[in-house]
């Protein structure tokens, strides 16, 4: 059986050290297992070659002792909307199908330079528009939980960054990097019972990262452990040139106290009650709950707090992404790279055609309404309104975590991330793009308007035996005491990332 | 070490053997009890967002042509144009949230100056690399069909619904 699966990135790269595995070995039962699990749908592209080539290498530095940090010869995945260098990058659109990027994205670039092992791009939404990864040109990404794979009686991977996930929770690879504009981190890794971070906005790079919306978005991480997902992050953290919208303070490593040395006495829990809405399932309530419950008797303070504007974020969220999907995705006309139609009666003609045949309707939709809000007579009355009740929501953060006395204040907010298990794909497919990402998104997409870091955790199995998670916030740059909170949670739950019938199956 | 190995996996049942003395036996959290009054409300909070579904809208065909224009792609069936509309009423919704005296919020990032870098060439001389992935290209050109030519819109295009 597959011993090494199990262990964390810090042991899994000392047994590399000690030589009692290889990375070469590694990387091949990682790419052997992610083609028995092809029915997981979890990576538009295998990069073999490159991942053998780059577990050669990193076996090599084991042996000289010049390992390049402790992520080494760690195998791990990239979603589809990262620019790899001479890789297919196509934000499993058909718009750039064909699409070979000239150049890395920082954050694979910072992951190429400490040694990972690339085993492949992974699926998602097109663009990443969506909650589901139901909505990308290769198919959905199945979720790994689900108890029948068959038809269409599984349950869905979440999104838009489903197919990192899903590789996580698979166990095919240790970590995957995925983006977050709403919840496209946070979401999937919810659904899959993996870990899943939300940097907070600008404290790691989006160069390279084909945007969304360039005001919320952030490269996530998908991991099995707290602790594997701090090595990713510090090793990923940090300015770059290369993104003016990057935190220009330089970046410290985060380094967490050990398990013991956890003192919740000083930690101050919000549960903003706000978000209990309407349509959460009774089992996340009770997750929710105890989770409240433990902490408190941990030692941590806990109070309810309000954040009176959550409710308006969608809303809101919805608006400004429309918005700026419709300028970015100015970009696409067929010319200098991705799809071109045909039609060459003129100029106009050839933007248009290209771009009907390259976007799917969800993109088209949100173009079209996107320039609908934006249009002279509705600029005012839509975008400038959604972006001073996003100041509202951001203030509503900044109360609660700044403002105040010390008995108001909170240092972490506790709050679902998902309203409920993964949904069947049946039901969910039942449902438009939009209604699927305002139920999907309502928890997480605050974190995003306000560009402050967020937390999924797996927590428990359902009584359907999917993952439960809960979704934990602090205020910008406070990860350390964000993941800090995390990790005692973790272990005081013990939730088995790898525990389901699908991921002992294919490797017996 | 004990998150590695909080119990027994039942796939790797050999591999973990040497691991027992490892293993504690923890506890099976019961989430039906709690050791606290709950400060988690046990019941959804109202919100009061006006019901925007009430409120005819009417989106002509000169709008729907604009709207084609600038976004270069073309919407397509009855469907897209009902997916626009709720699209839009969606977006009432904020409409009478009050925002006086309240600054709009473009950038989290707000109180950092956004940095300039000098006008150095830094990078460049990868003109294939660029050129690469254009589908048509003569000799160090894109090539574009003639420009200067409106897009061309017939008014039954949306006449499907």
């Amino acid at each position: 059986m597959r011993r090494h699966l199990q262990l964390g990135i810090k042991q899994l790269t000392a047994s590399y050290a000690d030589g009692h595995i290889s990375p070469r070995l590694v990387a091949d039962t990682a790419l052997d297992d992610a083609v028995k699990l092809k029915t997981l749908n979890a990576f538009v592209r295998l990069t073999p070659e490159l991942a053998l080539h780059q577990a050669n290498e990193s076996a090599h530095r084991y042996k000289e002792g010049q390992i390049h940090s402790n992520l080494d010869g760690v195998p791990i995945a990239i979603k589809d909307n990262f620019s790899t260098a001479g890789v297919l990058t196509t934000c499993a659109s058909r718009m750039l199908e064909d699409f070979v990027p000239p150049y890395d994205a920082t954050v694979y670039a910072r992951l190429r330079e400490a040694g990972t092992v690339l085993l492949g791009k992974t699926n998602m939404d097109q663009f990443a528009m969506g909650a589901g990864t139901v909505d990308s040109i290769y198919g959905p990404t199945k979720n790994v939980w689900s108890d029948d794979l068959s038809k269409d009686n599984w349950r869905i991977a979440g999104g838009s960054s489903g197919g990192s996930a899903s590789a996580v929770a698979a166990g095919i690879c240790y970590a995957a990097i995925g983006s977050d504009t709403g919840g496209s981190t946070r979401n999937p890794a919810s659904y899959c019972g993996v870990v899943g971070l939300k940097p907070t906005y600008g404290l790691v790079s989006r160069y390279g990262l084909i945007p969304l919306v360039n005001s919320m978005d952030v490269p996530g991480i998908f991991t099995r452990s707290i602790a594997d997902c701090v090595e990713v992050l510090n090793t990923v953290a940090g300015p770059d040139v290369k993104d003016s919208t990057t935190i220009r303070r330089p970046f410290k490593r985060l380094q967490l106290p050990k398990l013991e040395e956890i003192d919740l006495r000083s930690v101050r829990i919000g549960i903003p009650k706000e978000y209990h809405c309407e349509g959460l399932s009774t089992e996340m309530l009770e997750t929710w709950t105890k989770v409240a419950d433990l902490l408190e008797s941990g030692g941590a303070t806990v109070r309810q707090v309000s954040l009176p504007n959550t409710a308006a974020s969608i809303f809101v969220y919805t608006i400004l992404n429309q918005c700026e999907v419709a300028s970015n995705m100015a970009r696409y006309d067929g010319i200098e790279y991705g799809h071109r139609a045909t039609d060459d009666r003129s100029t106009e003609q050839l933007y248009a055609h290209s771009r009907a045949e390259g976007f799917n309707h969800v993109v088209k939709t949100r173009i079209l309404t996107g320039n609908f809000l934006l249009l002279r007579k509705n600029y005012d009355h839509y975008f400038e309104k959604a972006l001073r009740v996003r100041r509202l929501i951001a203030q509503d953060f900044a109360k609660v975590f700044e403002a105040g006395s010390v008995e108001e204040n909170v240092d972490i907010l506790l709050t679902p991330t998902t309203l409920s298990d993964a949904p069947l794909y049946k039901d969910f497919a039942a449902q438009s793009n939009r209604d699927q990402c305002a139920v999907q998104d309502f928890c997480t997409q605050p974190a995003n308007m306000a560009g402050i870091p967020a937390v999924s955790i797996p927590v428990r199995l359902s009584k359907a035996g999917l993952p439960l998670s809960l979704q934990l916030m602090s205020n910008t740059l406070n990860e350390e005491l964000l993941l800090t909170v995390a990790s005692w949670i973790e272990n005081q739950v013990g939730f088995d990332c790898l525990q389901n019938k699908h991921v002992y199956e294919a490797r017996s | 070490m004990l998150r590695f190995f909080p119990n027994l996996r039942f796939y790797c049942k050999s591999a973990t053997k040497t691991e027992v003395h490892l293993v504690k036996q923890r506890v099976e959290l019961n989430f039906k009890e709690l050791q606290h009054p709950t400060k988690v409300p046990q019941v959804p909070v109202p919100t009061a967002f006006p019901d925007t579904t009430e409120r005819d809208l009417e989106i002509d065909t000169k709008t729907i042509q604009l709207l084609e224009r600038l976004s270069l792609v073309d919407l397509d069936s009855a469907e897209a144009l009902a997916t626009l509309k709720s699209s839009i009423q969606f977006a009432d919704k904020i409409a009478n949230i009050n925002t006086d005296n309240v600054r709009p919020l473009y950038t989290v990032l707000e109180s950092q100056q956004l940095q300039l870098r000098n006008d150095e060439v830094t990078e460049g001389d990868c003109r294939a690399e660029v050129l690469r992935n254009a589908k048509i290209t003569d000799e160090d050109y894109y090539v574009s069909p003639p420009g200067n030519i409106p897009l061309e819109q017939t008014e039954s295009q949306f006449d499907k619904n």
